[in-house]
C-alpha cells in the first residue's frame, strides 16, 4: 500500500522505481496508485507533478476548499451531493454574494463585473495613418462604429470622414492606445457632417414630418425632443429643445456605477409642409454625428474637426411649400491621457433653414441650434421665402423654430468637450 | 510584427493611408484584407479631390435632390464613375 501523504516526483529517483515504469504506474495498471485514489475515505494531497489521467469524481466524492458542502461555508465546492452533481462558490446559503448550481439551476447572487473595455480600446485595428485626401468609413448605418487603434495619425492633407450613417445618426469612436495626432491642414481632418440624425421626410399634401432624434433609446442623454418639428399649417414649428447638459458622472437609474459619456449625434430638422396642391416642401436637414476620441496617449490637435449638420432642403416655387429645418449640429467629446497641443478647432453648426417655394404663404424652416443662444428662426411671414440662419457657438442650444406656416422647425445644436482622462482605466 | 495595409485613391492609385496591424490579432485571423473588410467606402487623394469632388458631398447632394437612401447613392455613383461631374448631369435633372 503506497502511503496516502505521498509526493509524486518522477525525477525523483530515491523511489526506487525506474522513471518509466512510474509513468505508466499513474494509469490503471498500478494497483497500488488506483487503489490510493480510488479510496474515498480520506482526502489525498497532491503537492506537486501533473494530473495526466482523468478524474471522475464518483458518487459522494468532491472537491472543496473552505466550504463543507454544497452551499455551506466560504469557499468552493465541487462534487456529488446526495446522487447530483452540485457546484457552489462564495458565501454559502448567501443571497448576495454566491454562484451555485444545483444540478438543474445555475443561480448567481450578487453583481456581475463585466470588463467592457480598457481606456483607448484594444488596438486591434492596428495603426492608422492618412496622409492624403479622404478616407470614408462606411458606417453600415450603425448607430455607433467603434474602431481600436493603436495610434491615429492624420496628418499632412489627409482626412477621415464617415458615409452611411443610421436614421437616427451615427457615433464614431475612436480608441487609441497610443499618440493620437490630427493635425493636417484639410478643411476638415475628421469629417462627420450631416452624419447625424435624418431629417424629416417630404410628405404629401397638407404633410409634414418630424426630424429624427439623434440617438436611440441606448444613447439618451435626457428626456427632451432634440429634432425639429414638421411644418404646421397655423403657427410655426417647433425647433428642437436644447439637450440638457449631463453630468460626467451620471446618476441614472440602471447606470448608478457606470462611468460613461453622455454624447449622442445631432438631431434631423423638421420637413416643410406643402400647404396643398402641387409643389414639394423642402426635406429637414440631418444633423451633424457624434465623436468621441479616447487617446491613451498624447493629444495633439491642430486641425479642424467638423460635425456640422446639413441645410434644410427648400420648397418648390409652384404652391405653398415651406422649407426644411436643418438639422442640429453634433456633438464631440475628446479624451486624452497628456496633451502636446489643444489648438485645433471644432465646428458643430446647425444648418440654415430651407427657403420657402411661395413668396407669399410658405415660410422658410428654422435653423438648427449649435449654441448658447436658439438656432435662427425661419423666415416670417411678412419676409418669407427668406432661410432661417444656422445656429452656432460653443455649446448646446435649441433649434430655431420654423418662421411661420409650413417652415419646419430646426434641430437641436450640439457641443463639445475636450478633457484630460482622470476617470477610465 | 505588423501587415501593413495600404489604403489607395479611388483613381490614381496614390497611397493616402496605411493601415498596421498586429499580425498576432485574433480579429483579423484567417481573414482577406480589403477596402471592404475595413469598411473603407471610398478613398481619393487630395489631387482627385479636387478633380472629381468629394465623396461626402455628392451623398449630401444626393440626399437633397433625390432620397435619403445610401444604396440608391452608391449605385448612382457607380453609374457615374464616382466622378462629381458625371454624378451632377444625373443629379440636376431630378425634380
Amino acid at each position: 500500500m503506497i502511503p496516502r501523504e505521498f509526493v509524486y516526483d518522477i525525477e525523483d529517483e530515491t523511489l526506487g522505481i525506474p522513471p518509466q515504469t512510474l509513468g505508466a504506474s499513474l494509469g490503471e495498471s498500478s494497483p497500488g496508485l488506483q487503489s490510493s485514489f480510488d479510496s474515498p475515505i480520506q482526502p489525498q494531497t497532491v503537492q506537486s507533478g501533473n494530473i495526466i489521467v482523468p478524474l471522475i469524481i464518483p458518487t459522494g466524492g468532491h472537491v472543496r476548499s473552505g466550504q463543507t458542502a454544497y452551499d455551506t461555508g466560504t469557499g468552493f465546492f465541487l462534487g456529488d451531493d446526495g446522487g447530483t452533481a452540485k457546484f457552489s462558490l462564495g458565501v454559502g446559503g448567501s443571497t448576495s454574494n454566491n454562484v451555485t448550481f444545483d444540478g438543474t439551476t445555475l443561480t448567481v447572487n450578487g453583481y456581475v463585473v463585466q470588463k467592457v473595455g480598457t481606456f483607448g480600446g484594444d488596438g486591434s485595428d492596428g495603426a492608422l495613418s492618412i496622409t492624403s485626401g479622404t478616407t470614408n468609413i462606411n458606417a453600415s448605418s450603425a448607430e455607433v462604429v467603434i474602431r481600436n487603434y493603436t495610434s491615429i495619425s492624420i496628418t499632412s492633407t489627409g482626412a477621415l470622414g464617415l458615409t452611411n450613417p443610421a436614421t437616427n445618426g451615427t457615433l464614431l469612436v475612436l480608441k487609441s492606445q497610443g499618440n493620437v495626432t490630427l493635425t493636417s491642414t484639410a478643411t476638415q481632418l475628421i469629417d462627420l457632417s450631416s452624419d447625424g440624425a435624418a431629417g424629416g421626410a417630404v410628405a404629401g399634401p397638407g404633410a409634414a414630418a418630424d426630424g429624427n432624434p439623434g440617438s436611440d433609446s441606448s444613447l439618451y442623454i435626457d428626456t427632451s425632443d432634440h429634432f425639429g418639428a414638421a411644418g404646421l399649417s397655423t403657427g410655426a414649428a417647433a425647433g428642437g429643445v436644447a439637450a440638457g447638459q449631463q453630468a460626467f458622472y451620471t446618476s441614472r437609474t440602471n447606470d448608478l456605477v457606470r462611468k460613461y459619456v453622455a454624447l449622442i449625434p445631432g438631431s434631423g430638422g423638421g420637413s416643410g409642409r406643402v400647404n396643398d396642391g402641387a409643389g414639394t416642401s423642402g426635406v429637414g436637414g440631418r444633423g451633424g454625428g457624434g465623436l468621441l476620441i479616447e487617446s491613451a496617449g498624447a493629444l495633439n490637435f491642430s486641425g479642424t474637426i467638423n460635425v456640422n449638420a446639413a441645410a434644410g432642403g427648400n420648397g418648390t416655387a409652384s404652391d405653398q411649400t415651406g422649407g426644411g429645418g436643418g438639422g442640429g449640429g453634433g456633438m464631440v467629446v475628446i479624451i486624452y491621457e497628456t496633451l502636446t497641443a489643444n489648438t485645433g478647432t471644432i465646428n458643430k453648426v446647425g444648418g440654415a433653414g430651407g427657403s420657402s417655394g411661395n413668396t407669399t404663404t410658405g415660410n422658410g424652416g428654422g435653423g438648427g441650434g449649435a449654441s448658447v443662444s436658439a438656432g435662427g428662426a425661419g423666415g416670417s411671414t411678412s419676409a418669407s421665402a427668406i432661410a432661417g440662419t444656422a445656429g452656432f457657438g460653443t455649446n448646446t442650444g435649441a433649434g430655431g423654430s420654423g418662421g411661420g406656416l409650413n417652415g419646419g422647425g430646426g434641430g437641436a445644436g450640439g457641443s463639445h468637450l475636450i478633457i484630460q482622462n482622470t476617470a477610465f482605466t | 510584427m505588423i501587415i501593413r495595409y495600404e489604403i489607395k485613391c479611388r483613381f490614381c492609385k496614390k497611397v493616402t493611408g496605411t493601415l498596421d496591424i498586429p499580425i498576432d490579432s485574433r480579429k483579423h485571423k484567417g481573414k482577406t484584407f480589403s477596402d471592404e473588410y475595413f469598411n473603407i467606402a471610398d478613398s481619393r487623394c487630395s489631387d482627385c479631390e479636387v478633380k472629381y469632388g468629394t465623396f461626402k458631398e455628392m451623398e449630401e447632394e444626393y440626399r437633397k435632390k433625390v432620397k435619403d437612401d445610401y444604396e440608391g447613392f452608391i449605385q448612382c455613383m457607380k453609374r457615374n464613375n464616382y466622378k462629381k461631374e458625371e454624378f451632377d448631369k444625373e443629379v440636376k435633372n431630378v425634380v
